[in-house]
């Protein structure tokens, strides 16, 4: 019997490796024979004014996608010969509909990114190198200029700028419920003076309300299993404590140095404590802060629209990020999604592409009005500046940008995800009660596994 | 009698050795008429599913991370999967996972099935009550159980504090989130098979449950040595299908638990799906296709074997 | 007497046992219903409640008006049945092919068969991607419809439905002097018609719930289906539950309409089979 079952593996088994052996190399799923798609373009070239076709992707957040397809409706008018299709994908799954649309060779045209994407789409010539005569100036220099100093910098590799502008310019804050400080006898926070991590755990204990054993709102809100915003909540923290997850002199990634041990004893101490409480709701903070299931959010400036629109009556109110008692340096957290435009595509259609993107990129105010995203291209708003246009339209989120300031962006390597993912697992096997010092050991030896490969 | 049927293939083979397939013989019309039947077959799982699994292949022997060049390694991807305390932990995971969602799944769903066989008052009411959890989207079902097992309002825990577990959290608990999607997936899964059984136990001509009444068979009896016997081709499809079904699970854990607490729930398709898709390793990835498919390859010749056993 | 009154509380047992099977079987699909009339501060207020407070249709108008589920229910509703068609017309002849004829690479055509549903779909994504783009069909029907056209689950069900078909009725047919082709119209499928209506009911709701897929080969929201539309109230910074379970509840409502409509003649399609012999 086991002869015969191993009989039909063995012939199955060889049968696949004969196929796959018939296939020739260039059949190879990489082989979206881009190069020559690229050239066979570039050989029915069309000459200005014939009819391109471009593809702009981006995720499904509910009020970008009027204002996208008003801009493409606008550059359409403008330039008759080019039509886009527009492709919104659900926010989950964005971004394997743009790795799986490049592997088959059907990428986007223009599309949006998050910066922890730059190493592998540079490396693999996935992304285009700034056209800045699309955005009316002569050379980079002069484009860089239309940015604040330094926000684009996370697009920047080797001299080279691959953006044609941040949609979404983060940094992270406490945003909180002022009526349960009030309710709980707490004073409110300064908005000048950071809290400290320490005293942020007491505050957070206080405000959780428990009606026997159950708890019926949760003073904090912490984000338990998403691996790029553990790295965007802790490596500020880590990086407070004057840490680095990847050691700037080996290059490897450190889970066991000291500043790590500190950043997760605390974590654990703050779910000792009772001010967080993973697998309690955590489902929609924005709804649940609305709704007084949680006191206290990590946030940026997008959480103000939803805030205001959920519940009107709610008095939230903004801290900035806090700090250890004994950090060496205030850090906060930097995050941005950019317009693309992908490398792939002909010389013309990259030519059209970036003259869309500087249209998309100059409707700031459109932007943050009706979407709620901050942006970073230099304009004049009747007169204001963008950052005083932002900060007029809310006073309570001076803090949040205040704090931009002090942001740094994520750490970059090719091996973001995985390290990412084991930062996650570590951070839920030490809020369960595991000991830090094995749980972090562990993690190092599957850190040094994956980088190694 | 029908039970037969199964070895059908097997007696043949042995009447005539070889089917001729040329001649005007009723022999070889019949194996013309079989396999032009069987071309369609041939041909549509020839060219959209063996050149993608053939691929699934080829690609596991080298290192490929989607947007670049496939760089040819071997057998290093295995060799690697081998020593990956991840992968062998996600094998464990899902076994435990599979059999401890497929079991209960037989249970129940054929003890439905009996008792739908029976003509009894508003019972067609009833059945589509308890198939409607088959109609509802996973991600949907899934994320409806995120606030079933709420800790704090979640209808499932009440229904613990209510049987005196009030302290248990089902998602994380240490050990208690894998149960926690053992139980959904039974839920959801249960009503088709049932289903598929009910459709079984229809088939099964009335005559043969008249005639052993009357020879005084009792109840159980005609279960043991009629219902039994003539299920026996839609059993193997249960087990066979309901197996690979649970193997290939992904949307709970993914969207629930994201294989924690840890890597508790960190199952086969997950596992696959990471490493291809957010690790970019791609050829990783699918030489850990390739071992899951000889996993379930082994277990499906197993169980027609195991079934086929127990009839002779 | 005292054997009917056993039968009568025999049957009394089994309803009640059936009904509480059946509330508690339902608990969660009552949840998505009562919550897709709830607005999301009801959903999040007050803990936990299974009942809205007030039949509240803003849900499912906004997921009409704003989310385009019109189109998804229209696209769901023709890719899905083309689906179903196809596996009716296909699956029933590989399965019989398979269970009642002999010649060489059988076993081996159904483990391949088989083997081809034995790896998760994440594995074969990119190359099945690749054939489609080859065929020039993405963004098109066909790419939606025709790589599901057969599916090992729907070959395998008939082929084991199609075993217990008494050989004896073949050979009388072939007696008779009917080709192979009428015994398969006149004879088999009749006889296997609620495994016909099964493979309806089970390959409709498994394409009804494809998801990756139908993401994956659209671009633009023209082709897309339910799940896709479902997928997307999973926003970047919020969920919006409320919209998601109203538009589950449209989603699965047409699934649930086929079964009561096709169990019936599921339920009554068997007692012909009795008649026959």
């Amino acid at each position: 019997m086991t002869r015969r079952i191993s009989t039909i593996l063995a012939v199955v088994l060889v049968a696949m490796l004969a196929l796959s052996a018939c296939i020739t190399p260039s059949a190879a799923p990489a082989a979206p024979s881009e190069p020559a798609a690229a050239g066979g373009d570039q050989a029915a070239a069309p000459a200005a004014g014939e009819p391109i076709e471009l593809l702009y992707m981006t995720h499904n957040h509910a009020q970008s996608i009027p204002i996208n397809e008003a801009i493409i409706a606008e550059f359409e008018a403008a330039h008759p010969n080019v039509k886009i299709t527009f492709d919104n994908a659900p926010h989950s799954n964005y971004e394997q509909k743009v790795l799986t649309a490049f592997a088959g060779g059907q990428g986007p045209d223009v599309f949006w990114a998050g910066d922890w994407m730059m190493p592998q789409f540079v490396a693999n010539g996935i992304v285009a190198p700034v056209d800045p005569t699309a955005f009316g100036v002569q050379s980079q220099e002069e484009f860089l200029k239309l940015f604040p100093e330094g926000s684009l910098d996370a697009f920047t590799v080797d001299d080279k700028v691959y953006t044609g502008g941040v949609s979404e310019y983060n940094t992270f804050s406490l945003i909180y419920d002022a009526a349960d400080f009030e309710a709980a006898g707490i004073p409110l926070p300064s908005k000048d003076v950071p809290l400290t991590w320490e005293e942020l755990a007491d505050i957070a204990a206080k405000l959780t309300v428990k009606d026997g054993d159950t708890v019926t709102r949760i003073g904090m809100e912490w984000p338990f299993t998403t691996p790029i915003w553990t790295v965007l909540i802790q490596e500020p923290m880590l990086r407070q404590l004057g840490g680095e997850l990847i050691n700037p002199e080996t290059g490897k990634p450190d889970f066991t140095q000291e500043a790590m041990v500190q950043v997760m004893t605390y974590l654990q101490d703050l779910r000792a404590k009772g001010g967080i409480d993973p697998g309690l709701f955590n489902k929609d903070f924005l709804g649940e802060l609305a709704n007084d299931q949680v006191s206290i959010i990590i946030g940026g400036p997008w959480a103000a629209k939803p805030l205001n629109d959920l519940n009107p009556d709610l008095k939230w109110d903004t801290a900035p990020l806090p700090q250890f008692a004994n950090a060496k340096d205030r850090v906060t957290t930097l995050y941005a999604w950019a317009w693309f435009v992908s490398g792939k595509s002909s010389p013309e259609k990259q030519k059209a592409a970036w003259e869309f993107v500087n249209l998309l990129t100059s409707k700031q105010q459109e932007w943050w009005d009706k979407v709620g995203y901050v942006q970073a291209r230099q304009t004049d708003i009747n007169g204001k500046t963008l950052q005083e246009y932002y900060a007029e339209s809310d006073p309570r989120l001076a803090t949040i940008f205040n704090d931009y300031q002090f942001g740094k962006y994520e750490f970059r390597s090719p091996k973001y995800f995985e390290l990412s993912d084991l930062w996650t697992r570590a951070q839920e096997r030490v809020l369960q009660g595991e000991d830090v010092a094995t749980v972090l050991q562990e993690t190092q030896a599957q850190a040094d596994a994956s980088v190694t490969d | 009698m029908q039970g037969q049927m199964v070895t059908s293939l097997k007696t043949k083979r042995a009447n005539s050795e070889r089917p001729k397939l040329w001649g005007n013989t009723l022999a070889a019309r019949k194996t013309r008429f079989g396999l032009l039947f069987a071309l369609p077959a041939f041909l549509f799982f020839g060219y959209f599913y063996v050149y993608p699994l053939s691929q699934t292949f080829y690609v596991s022997l080298f290192r490929w991370g989607l947007l670049d060049t496939p760089s040819f390694i071997g057998l290093e991807n295995y060799t690697r999967l081998f020593a990956d305390r991840e992968f062998l932990n996600s094998i464990v995971v899902t076994f435990f996972y599979a059999f401890g969602t497929v079991i209960p799944i037989w249970a129940i769903a054929l003890g439905l099935a009996l008792v739908f066989n029976q003509a009894f008052r508003f019972r067609q009411g009833y059945l589509t009550t308890y198939y409607v959890p088959a109609v509802i989207s996973l991600t949907v079902w899934s994320l409806i159980w995120l606030f079933l097992y709420d800790p704090s309002y979640g209808l499932f825990t009440a229904f613990l504090r209510l049987i005196g577990l009030g302290g248990l959290r089902m998602l994380d608990t240490p050990g208690m989130a894998l149960p926690a999607m053992v139980i959904l997936s039974v839920w959801k899964g249960t009503p088709v098979y049932m289903i598929i059984f009910l459709a079984g136990l229809r088939a099964i001509p009335t005559d043969y449950y008249e005639a052993a009444k009357v020879d005084g068979a009792s109840s159980w009896q005609r279960f043991l040595y009629i219902t039994l016997p003539m299920l026996r081709p839609v059993m193997l499809y249960v087990i066979v299908i309901s197996v690979i079904e649970a193997f290939k699970v992904f949307t709970p854990m993914y969207l629930i638990t994201r294989g924690g607490p840890g890597s508790d729930t960190r199952v086969l398709p997950m596992f696959i799906f990471q490493n291809g898709f957010q690790f970019l390793k791609m050829g990783y990835a699918s030489a850990a296709s390739v071992l899951f498919l000889l996993i379930l390859l082994a277990l499906s010749l197993l169980q027609f074997r195991l079934l086929r056993l127990q009839q002779d | 007497m005292s054997a009917k009154a056993k039968r009568r509380a025999g049957q009394l047992l089994m309803h009640t046992l059936l009904l509480i099977g059946a509330i508690i079987v339902s608990v969660p699909a009552i949840y998505m219903l009562s919550t897709s009339f709830m607005s999301s501060k009801e959903l999040f207020q007050g803990g936990f409640h299974l009942l809205p407070t007030t039949l509240r249709l803003d849900n499912y108008i906004e997921v009409f008006e704003k989310f385009n589920f019109g189109r998804y229910l229209g696209n769901s509703i023709f890719v899905t049945s083309c689906v179903v068609l196809l596996n009716l017309l296909f699956s029933p002849m590989v399965g019989y092919s398979l269970a009642k004829f002999d010649y060489p690479g059988k076993s081996v055509l159904l483990v391949f068969i088989l083997a081809t549903v034995m790896v998760p779909f994440a594995a074969i994504l990119i190359p099945l991607f690749l054939i489609i783009r080859a065929l020039d069909w993405v963004n098109s029907y066909q790419a939606l419809i025709v790589p599901f056209a057969m599916s090992a689950f729907g070959v395998f069900l008939m082929r084991q439905f199609m075993l217990a078909v008494p050989d004896d009725y073949l050979d009388a047919g072939r007696m008779d002097g009917a080709g192979e082709f009428r015994i398969y119209f006149r004879i088999v499928l009749p006889l296997i018609q609620p495994a016909l209506i099964t493979l309806a009911i089970v390959v409709f709701v498994a394409n009804w719930d494809e998801f990756l897929w139908m993401l994956v080969v659209t671009v633009g929201d023209n082709l897309r289906t339910l799940p896709v539309g479902l997928a997307k109230f999973v926003e970047q910074y919020r969920t919006r539950y409320e919209l998601m379970m109203a538009g589950s509840v449209i989603a699965a409502a047409p699934v649930v309409l086929l079964f009561l409509t096709l169990q019936r003649r599921f339920l009554q399609g068997m007692a012909g089979l009795s008649g026959l012999k």
